[in-house]
């Protein structure tokens, strides 16, 4: 079976016969002959067909239970537009999130505002400054305005990608522990920078919604 | 004769119209019309107005009414009594008659509480505010989820609710015919799984997201049509809850 999930900038894939995993960028999606997918997850999911479709935060619940076991936990997933928050309680279902609108574009934004200035994380340093922000168009506003007075590139990407995990930490309701998924769990300069604010902080990659579908995907075969 | 209404009018109020005007249509300025659109509205008030606010300017220009019978004050929202100066700027020949609605007699929420489907139990309720007398009483049907808040602006958000979704909010108190029972109106289930809407730029929305926080359940705000992310949102948070 062919799983994908279909985010907003990057598409997941996983092959459960070869076990086989990909990222691709929405971009060069196109020039690849993925065959028709079997489950499907994700903002972007109608552009890589259909097949059977699974709710984002029940794949992100799922696949958290399989990283985070499943008595008590709090998942926070950033992706490119959104952020989802998941947290379990004694083993069950506590609360969710998922922000669409405000505070949305957060991944999308430090990736865009990077690659104007050709900057990877390797180039920065964690800073105390932030930037008070709620959304990500917002914070490029307030960048722009910083360096324009006296802030380095370096040092106003930094500030915004600082008041950016500020600003997930509040949506995740200043948690003491989370795990942390999708793609910005792989920018050490946010990783760290949210690690300043919830101690025991716990990255787990692009995986946790795949690993949720493949979960889903074997119960549901199964009961076929 | 064109009479408009906004909110729950008083009892009292409606059946003197009723009597002054037996042959009067009625137009409930609240709710979307089809081929009339909202967006009329933002020339004269702000993008930041709640959509039942902007649909009221847009229905009343679109509609003419000869009377306004506009409900102002805790009963319906500040919002609508600033709005009353423009409608009479732009039709100057129209009457609004002006009103609180303190009633206090309890018509129960037999609705609200039935085995009806959500979006029919939304119907039933809005059209019925201008019935002045109880109505037949459907039966009683335990809930599997529950929905807090006004009427939303955009239906298609109640075909996501499970059968058995129990209705609470403000829509509880307008079933009631009592809009201003803060009592009834911060009641939920205790542990029944609930969504807690609220129309963006509503002053309710302090209420919304505060009781969500209370009794674990998903806050959501949205202006106008529902988008797809919104929609997921509930979606996921009533199959978490093991609503179906």
């Amino acid at each position: 079976m062919l799983l994908i999930d279909a985010g907003t900038s990057y598409i997941k894939t996983y092959d459960t016969v070869t076990a086989e995993t990909s990222v691709l960028h929405i971009t060069d999606f196109a020039k690849n002959n993925l065959v028709r997918p079997n489950y499907t997850t994700g903002h972007n999911t109608n552009l890589v067909g259909q097949g059977i479709f699974v709710n984002e935060l029940v794949a992100l619940a799922e696949g958290a239970k399989v990283f985070c076991g499943n008595k008590e936990f709090n998942i926070l997933d950033i992706g490119s537009r959104d952020m989802k928050l998941i947290s379990f309680r004694s083993s069950n279902f506590d609360k969710c999130d998922w922000n669409t609108s405000c505070g949305a574009m957060i991944g999308f934004t430090i990736e865009l505002i990077m690659k104007y200035f050709n900057k990877t994380p390797g180039d920065l340093r964690v800073t105390d400054k932030y930037f008070d922000i709620t959304c990500g168009l917002l914070g490029i506003t307030k960048f722009f305005d910083q360096i324009s007075k006296d802030a380095s590139i370096e040092e106003g990407l930094s500030s915004l990608i600082n008041g950016m995990a500020r600003f997930s930490w509040q949506f995740a309701g200043k948690p003491e522990s989370l795990y942390l998924s999708g793609g910005l769990s792989e920018n050490m300069v946010f990783v760290e920078s949210l690690k300043k604010l919830v101690p025991e902080l716990k990255p787990l990659g692009r995986f946790v919604l795949i690993e949720g579908l493949k979960k889903i995907a074997e119960q549901k075969e199964e009961n076929k | 004769m064109k009479i408009g209404f906004t909110g729950v009018p008083p009892l009292e109020k409606i059946k003197d119209l009723k009597i002054k005007y037996p042959n009067a249509k009625w137009f409930d300025l609240d709710v979307p019309t089809m081929g009339i659109s909202k967006e009329f509205a933002v020339q004269y008030i702000p993008e930041t107005t709640c959509s039942v606010i902007q649909t009221i300017l847009a229905n009343s220009f679109a509609i003419k009414p000869n009377i306004i019978l506009a409900v102002t004050g805790s009963a319906k929202c500040d919002q609508m009594m600033f709005l009353l100066p423009i409608i009479t700027r732009l039709l100057p020949d129209l009457k609004i008659i002006e009103t609180k609605n303190n009633d206090s007699k309890n018509f129960g929420n037999p609705i609200s509480t039935s085995a009806l489907p959500l979006e029919e139990k939304f119907r039933l309720i809005t059209e019925n505010v201008l019935n002045t007398e109880p109505n037949d009483v459907p039966a009683f049907a335990k809930p599997k989820a529950g929905f807090w808040g006004v009427p939303p602006y955009d239906f298609s958000i109640l075909k996501l609710f499970p059968d058995y979704t129990h209705v609470f909010g403000w829509t509880r108190c307008m079933e009631n015919k009592t809009p201003i029972n803060l009592q009834l109106e911060l009641h939920v289930d205790k542990n029944l799984p609930t969504v807690f809407f609220c129309q963006s730029f509503c002053a309710k929305n302090i209420l919304a997201k505060e009781l969500a926080h209370k009794h674990k359940g998903l806050y959501v705000e949205a202006d106008g049509l529902i988008d797809n992310s919104t929609k997921a949102k509930i979606q996921a948070f009533l199959e978490l809850r093991n609503c179906f």
